[in-house]
């Protein structure tokens, strides 16, 4: 009950504080900016393209969202609202995590689709891009789902927005790589639906250590 | 009378080994329909009992029943007869009043044909009407304040805790606050626990007090028999009597040292 209500409230903080905006036209944007720039990518669809381009970038955006907003409400005293009343704690660090993925996966669609169109519009072939092009968005989704949850965890634990920030840089890069590397590593065949399954399994992981401190945390 | 809060050699230590013993050992019970202070210097332990009692911190050792439920096993039943207003509290800066009060009774689960009136109510009884649709980022700081005591009547409790609610006021709106907790304790009832060390804001609205010093109660009362306990004229020297802070005397002894050293 409360979760839903805590999700629903942190969708309408980002789009008041017009954060929404500026993911969903900013990162479309940013996107094909970038492919301008750089119009020689060979034989690679710009649609495939994108969606490697989106996990690196709308996973930092995403971490680094959440990161902030977690410290930011933490050292504004939010979350005694909510210490005081019935609300579970987990409710309120899951209630974030859904709604910056949210966010940040509709910016990562729109993205794509404005790639799908471009590709399709400088007459590429769609089902040669389609494949491919499907397979990594997938992955890049779980790289975000990743990254996200990387954000929940520092957030809870850093002192600060910019040791947070600093974190996620570090480590935040990283640690969501891992849905991607570890299957390269073992040379398993199955790669794509292995890389799927190591970012859902790591990120129930992070996000259960974020709910652990949380609610170990003095306050 | 019916006791309200009862606390059970109720502990909070924090640090190594437990050396900071924020509260030690409380027994206190507060009656229903009372308006309860809880008195103490700066570090006393005021905040860590209330934290302790509204079931945010966990404690220690011992344990208290607020309206017959265990803080220990209890929480979520604690959390729905109690309001709180935490000592600096953040807001939803993005909302408007009526927004915030709306969200914050959602949580508490209030009937949706309820909350409206409840809502109208409380911005009334708190003189917000005129700026219900207003953003919480532009209201003055006894404006939020009063915003955040309506947030903590919005289930309607039957006990009300306010941890320094004056503190950060100037004087008008210090006195509305006052005015409005004792109509609160007046007219609705409402079994009300403040923490504050302003001396004359306790005086003029506690039935009774509890004064509180390195965690430990060291008196319990009316401000009258804590007075005539002390054998002081004023609540102010019962305080400093009890607390051990330091005499008008002490304070100025550094001139007369600078006096005999130059
Ligand atoms: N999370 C914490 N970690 C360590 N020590 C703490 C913590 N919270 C409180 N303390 C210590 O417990 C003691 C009591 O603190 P508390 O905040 O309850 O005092 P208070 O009476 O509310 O003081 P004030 O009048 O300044 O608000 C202090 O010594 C404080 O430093
Ligand atoms: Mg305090």
């Amino acid at each position: 009950m409360s979760l839903t209500l805590l999700f629903k409230d942190e969708l309408k903080g980002f789009y008041k504080s017009k954060i929404m905006i500026f993911l969903w036209v900013g990162l479309p944007v940013v996107v094909l900016l970038f492919h301008l720039i750089t119009l020689d990518t060979g034989p690679i669809p710009f649609s495939a393209l994108i969606a490697i381009l989106l996990a690196s970038l709308g996973g930092t955006l995403a971490s680094v969202m959440i990161t902030v907003s977690i410290v930011n409400e933490r050292k504004g005293h939010v979350y005694d609202l909510f210490f005081v009343r019935p609300v579970r704690r987990m409710d309120i660090l899951i209630a974030k995590y859904f709604a910056v993925y949210v966010c940040v996966t509709i910016a990562a669609l729109l993205a794509l689709t404005i790639g799908f169109a471009y590709d399709y519009g400088t007459g590429g072939a769609p089902e040669m891009f389609l494949e491919g092009t499907l397979e990594s968005f997938v992955i890049s989704l779980s790289m975000l789902a990743v990254y996200t949850a990387v954000g929940v965890l520092i957030g809870v634990a850093s002192p600060s927005v910019l040791v947070g920030v600093i974190l996620i840089i570090y480590g935040g890069n990283q640690l969501s790589a891992v849905p991607m590397l570890l299957p390269v590593v073992f040379g398993t065949s199955s790669y794509f639906p292995l890389a799927f399954i190591l970012g859902v399994v790591t990120t129930i992981i992070l996000l259960t250590l974020a709910i652990i401190v949380f609610n170990r945390k003095k306050l | 009378m019916k006791v309200l809060i009862q606390t059970d050699r109720l502990s909070k230590y924090y640090g190594k080994g437990g050396e900071i013993k924020a509260v030690d050992n409380l027994d206190l019970e507060v009656y229903e329909g009372e308006t309860f202070g809880l008195l103490g210097p700066n570090g006393a332990g005021k905040t860590t009992a209330i934290r302790l009692l509204n079931c945010i911190i966990k404690p220690t050792s011992g344990t208290a029943r607020v309206m017959g439920h265990d803080i220990l096993d209890d929480d979520l039943e604690v959390k729905r007869v109690t309001g709180l207003l935490t000592e600096s509290p953040g807001l939803y800066e993005k909302l408007s009043a009526y927004e915030f009060l709306e969200f914050m009774g959602a949580l508490y689960d209030v009937p949706e044909d309820i909350l409206p009136r409840r809502i109208e109510e409380l911005l009334k009884l708190f003189g917000l009407q005129k700026r219900r649709d207003y953003l919480l980022e532009g209201y003055s700081r006894g404006m939020k304040q009063r915003i955040l005591i309506a947030s903590a009547l919005i289930h309607d409790p039957p006990i009300l805790f306010l941890d320094e609610p004056t503190s950060t006021l100037d004087p008008r709106a210090a006195l509305m606050v006052k005015n409005l907790v004792r109509k609160l304790a007046e007219d609705a009832g409402k079994t009300i626990f403040i923490c504050s060390h302003i001396l004359p804001v306790v005086e003029e609205l506690c039935d009774r007090i509890g004064i509180i010093n390195k965690g430990r109660l060291v008196a319990l009362g009316t401000v009258d028999s804590i007075k005539k306990q002390t054998r002081k004229d004023t609540l102010e020297d019962a305080f400093i009597a009890i607390t051990g802070g330091v005499r008008k005397k002490e304070l100025l002894s550094w001139r007369e040292q600078r006096g005999t050293s130059a």
